[in-house]
Parts: structure tokens; sequence; C-alpha cells
């Protein structure tokens, strides 16, 4: 197609994830994409990639996040890009933003749920020693005098 | 979310790493390459200066024989193909030929730097309890900012407590090793930098090749490194394997972090069996500059076998570990022969068959079968392109073979040789 702008320069570009895994293995790409009215986001259309964040964790129990802070100062402060959610949480936990909310906002979902998930295994418990017990009890003439 | 705060948060984030980076050099009690055990008063000792001193130095290259044969310049693994060269020489040339060679060997033997290890310490940049478990791992962020070399990089990590901290050392040099790679130097150390592996590592004395990766793995600053060296150190010491470390570019250090330690009477029957005695009282030099002691000084003009036999005087303590020491100073005795053949085993192992070679080229068994061609010099007439001794063409003519050119033309006048006898 005939382009009537040059992508790089024209409206406002937006920084967001893109997906460049395979089969079973995301990977994201942290890049910079052109003015919405451009078109849809899609590989051939990224203006830069400034960093990548692995979502799975290695080894040590890490997730790994690179960024070229660098260029993203330039495109969020000289060319005031719109940033995406997930990247603005990745930056908000990498310090250079204040905290998205919706980090707050899962840390307390998850909060919940390993509570829920602690009671719940308190309660199991509870209800297993309950059972040995009675079994005990019940298991312990039966073995005394054996038919 | 506005471009002031942003800007805020980001100048109150970069002062305080630097900062506590720069707090975290300053402050600092005794030295990781002392240890604890020997020493008493080893506090303000600033290693790396003292290793990079005139004298220091001068006495660590003395120690630091140059052995080209059997070390610097002996046969090894490489993925450059190179063919052996041979030349007829003058003694004169060779001579010269030597004296170069030993310039480059020079080159080769530059020590390791002897570094204080980083500190492995961590800062706390801020604390969100409202963050807690958000996520099961941890998040590791690392700057690849162009302009961001290996050792300022930006690496900070976000706990699942919700606390961000700076990267401890080993989380620093892990995420360079990720992001910007280079061969040989995989993300993970290799298994031969650890226990099991590196016994049997050591045990078929391939310590250069181990201490020359790490090397090229760590930075001379890395506690890893440190730590490591270290027990290679030890190791070499304990079991007084002192012929692997030898004229390599360990050397300088291996006797810096004994004289250090208080630990050399080993190294010095080592250096005393073999009757070097210029060694011997280097040594003791290099631990007293180390190491200076008003009570036990050497006086300007003291030869060096009053100094060893100072020292041995000062140090009664070490008489049953210097013994071989003692019987060269009393009664003039170099262990034997055969006693050195056992010690450079390994070594020699490896070079056995250059070794069978190792006999001089001369004009008069070029032709045979001890010359360059071997056996197969039976099979084919040997032709010598240049006389020996004969000035300034055969220089050049030299030159020419060195490229190839002479073998080509005596091949060709084998053919031609054949030919006729066809």
């Amino acid at each position: 197609m005939r382009k009537l702008v040059i992508p790089k320069y024209y409206g406002r570009p937006s920084i967001g994830l893109a997906l460049l895994g395979c089969t079973n293995r995301p990977f994201y790409h942290v890049c910079v994409f052109p003015d919405r009215a451009l078109g849809r986001r899609y590989e051939g259309n990224i203006l830069e990639q400034v960093g990548t964040f692995d979502p799975l964790p290695n080894q040590k129990n890490e997730k790994l996040v690179a960024l070229n802070f660098g260029r993203l100062k330039y495109w969020i402060g000289e060319r005031n890009a719109h940033i995406s959610v997930p990247v603005l949480e990745l930056l908000g936990l990498s310090g250079l933003f204040p905290i998205h909310p919706k980090s707050f906002i899962r840390a307390k979902d998850n909060r919940a749920l390993i509570a829920d998930q602690q009671l719940k295994t308190v309660a199991e418990a509870a209800e297993a020693e309950k059972i040995t017990q009675e079994q005990d009890s019940s298991g312990a003439p039966s073995t005394s005098h054996p038919q | 979310m506005n471009t002031v705060t942003i800007q805020t948060s980001m100048l109150k984030l970069k002062p305080k790493i630097s900062a506590f980076t720069r707090l975290s050099t300053e402050v600092r009690q005794s030295s990781q390459w002392v240890k604890a055990s020997g020493s008493s008063t080893t506090d303000d000792v600033n290693i790396e200066k003292l290793f990079v001193e005139k004298n220091v130095q001068k006495l660590l290259t003395d120690l630091t024989d140059i052995d080209l044969e059997h070390k610097v310049f002996r046969p090894r693994r490489t993925s450059i193909q190179q063919r052996s060269h041979f030349a007829l020489m003058t003694d004169e040339r060779l001579e010269k030929t030597r004296e170069r060679m030993r310039e480059e060997a020079r080159r080769f033997l530059q020590f390791v730097p002897v570094k204080e290890p980083r500190q492995e310490t961590v800062q706390t940049l801020a604390k969100d309890a409202e963050l807690k478990d958000f996520d099961t791992s941890k998040f590791v962020f690392t700057d690849i900012t162009f302009d961001a070399t290996d050792q300022d990089r930006t690496v900070v990590v976000r706990e699942p407590d919700g606390t961000l901290r700076t990267a401890n050392p080993e989380e620093h040099d892990r995420m360079n090793r990720t992001y910007y790679q280079k061969p040989n130097r995989p993300v993970n150390p290799p298994p031969l930098f650890s226990d099991p592996y590196l016994q049997q590592a050591l045990d078929k004395n391939e310590h250069e090749f181990v201490l020359d990766w790490s090397c090229w793995f760590y930075e001379p600053d890395d506690p890893a490194f440190v730590r490591l060296s270290q027990l290679i150190f030890d190791r070499i010491n304990e079991t007084n394997k002192f012929h692997v470390i030898t004229s390599t570019r360990h050397f300088g250090s291996f006797v810096f972090y004994l004289a250090l330690n208080d630990n050399i009477p080993k190294l010095l029957n080592y250096f005393g069996s073999f009757g070097r005695l210029s060694d011997c009282a280097n040594l003791i030099r290099l631990q007293k500059a180390v190491k200076p002691d008003w009570r036990v000084t050497i006086a300007q003009g003291d030869s060096e076998e009053k100094i060893v036999k100072d020292f041995i005087k000062q140090n009664a303590r070490f008489r049953d570990q210097i013994g071989d020491l003692l019987n060269f100073i009393n009664n003039g005795k170099v262990k034997q022969d055969q006693d050195l053949e056992k010690q450079t085993f390994g070594v020699r192992e490896r070079v056995g068959r250059m070794d069978r070679r190792k006999a001089r080229i001369t004009s008069a068994n070029v032709r045979g079968v001890e010359g360059p061609l071997a056996e197969l010099s039976e099979e084919y007439p040997v032709k010598v392109v240049k006389s020996e001794g004969s000035g300034e063409r055969d220089a050049v003519e030299k030159k020419d073979e060195g490229r190839g050119k002479g073998r080509w033309r005596s091949r060709d006048q084998n053919s031609k040789e054949d030919k006729k006898k066809d």
C-alpha cells in the first residue's frame, strides 16, 4: 500500500507488549507501535523494540524483564506515547513509574486467594485427623478381637 | 499519569542507587583476600593498591619464570589451524628469535588483576507492603540502554513481598551474561567451577584451564571469582603442585595470595628443591613487602643466601616443611632429575608427541629421520632450498618459505624428478 505518512513520525505512538513466542512458550517484546489510525498492531508494524519480558519464571524463580530506559524516556517524554496497562504495570514494578493500581488489585486478590487456600487446607487437615481418630477408636477393638 | 510524577520518581531513584554503590566501595573493613585465621591486624590493607605497587610487581614478574617450550608456547588445542614451521638458523639468529618469543611470552603472562570483591549486600530502594504476593516469582529488571556498560548497568529486583532492591553481584553478572552473550560464557556458571567436577579437573592437573576459564567467565571483582581462585590456590598449596601454575599468568596472584596469608614455606621449599636461591630470596622479599614488620626487615646489602638463612632462623616453626631447602642450603644438594620428571609428568604427558621431535634440527639431520619429515623422509627426497648462514638474502627467502612458497618450490622439483624417472 502506498504510504501517505511516515509512521515513525506520525500521530501518537503507543507502547505495548507484542507476543513473539511459539507454541506453549509465551515471550513478549516491549514495542513501540505507530498511531492507532495506521492500522492494527502486527509484527511488521513495530517501530522500535524497547525491551523484552519473559513471563515464564526461570530456574531461580525469576521473571526477567529487560527495558531500554533511555529509549522509553524518549518515547514517553518527547513523543508522549500512549502506554498500555501491562507495560505500565511492569514500569511500576521496576520503580520508574508509581505502581499501577492494577498491581495492587492483583496483590489483594492473590492474598485473599492464598488465605482461602490456607483456611481450606487447615479445615481438611482437621477433618482428616478426625477421621483417622475415629478409625483408630473403631479399629482398635476389631484388631484385638479377631473373628 | 502526568509527566511531573515520572520525572520526580526517576530523579529520586538514580542518585539513590549511585550513592549506595559509592558508599559500599568506601566502607570496607578487612580484605577478602586475607584469611581470618592466620592474621592478626590486617585491617586497612588496600589489596588492589598493594598488588600494583612497583616493587611488588617487579618481584612478582621476577618470580614468574618464563618456560617457553613446556608452558607458554606448548602445543594446545585452538580453533585456528596452523602448520608447524621449521627453519634453519644461525646461532645468532636463533638467539634473536628466542628473545622475540620471550618478549611475546611476557605479553601472554600479564597478571590477572587482584581485586577486592564487590559487596554482596543489597540496598532496599522501596518497600510496598500493599504489593505483597502480587506474583509468586521475583521480577528482575535490567537496563539495556545502549550507553550502560557491564559495570554500571542498573539491575533491580522486585521481590514477591513488594520490596524493590538492587541486584546482588551474582544476579547483576548473570543478567549481563543473559543479555550480552559471549562465546564460552554460558548464563549459569558451568559445573566445572563447583566441587565434584572441580576436584576431578584438579586431579588431572588442569588448574590452568579452570583458572583461565573462570577468568573469562567472571569479572575479576566478582566474589565468586575470588572464592574460586582462592580455593584452587589453596588446593595447589596443599598438594604441592606448584609446577602446574609456574609460568602462567595466574602465578602472580597465586604468590601474592600466599604471601598475604603468611603461607609461603611450601613454595619456598619448592624453589629450594630446584636450587633457585634468587627466587627464594625474592619470595621472602615479597612477603616482607606485603606484610611489613619492623622487627624482621631486610638490610640493604644482604646477599640472597643471607636473606634466606635469616628467614629460616626467624621462622623455626616451618623447619619440617622446608626440608629440601635446608638440604640445598646446608649440603648444596638439588633434587634428582627423576623427581623433576615425576613432577612435570602431567605437563609432559600432553606434549609427549612433540617431545620426540624436540631435538634440534640442524643441516646435518634435516634430511634424515630426525628431521621434520620423520619416516616420510625415506620415501621422499628432502630438498633444502637455502643454505645455512649466508646473510641477508637468506632472511628474505626465509620469509617466503613461511608463506609456503619454498614448500611449493621443492614440491615442484620433486615432481620434475619423478617425471624424469618415468
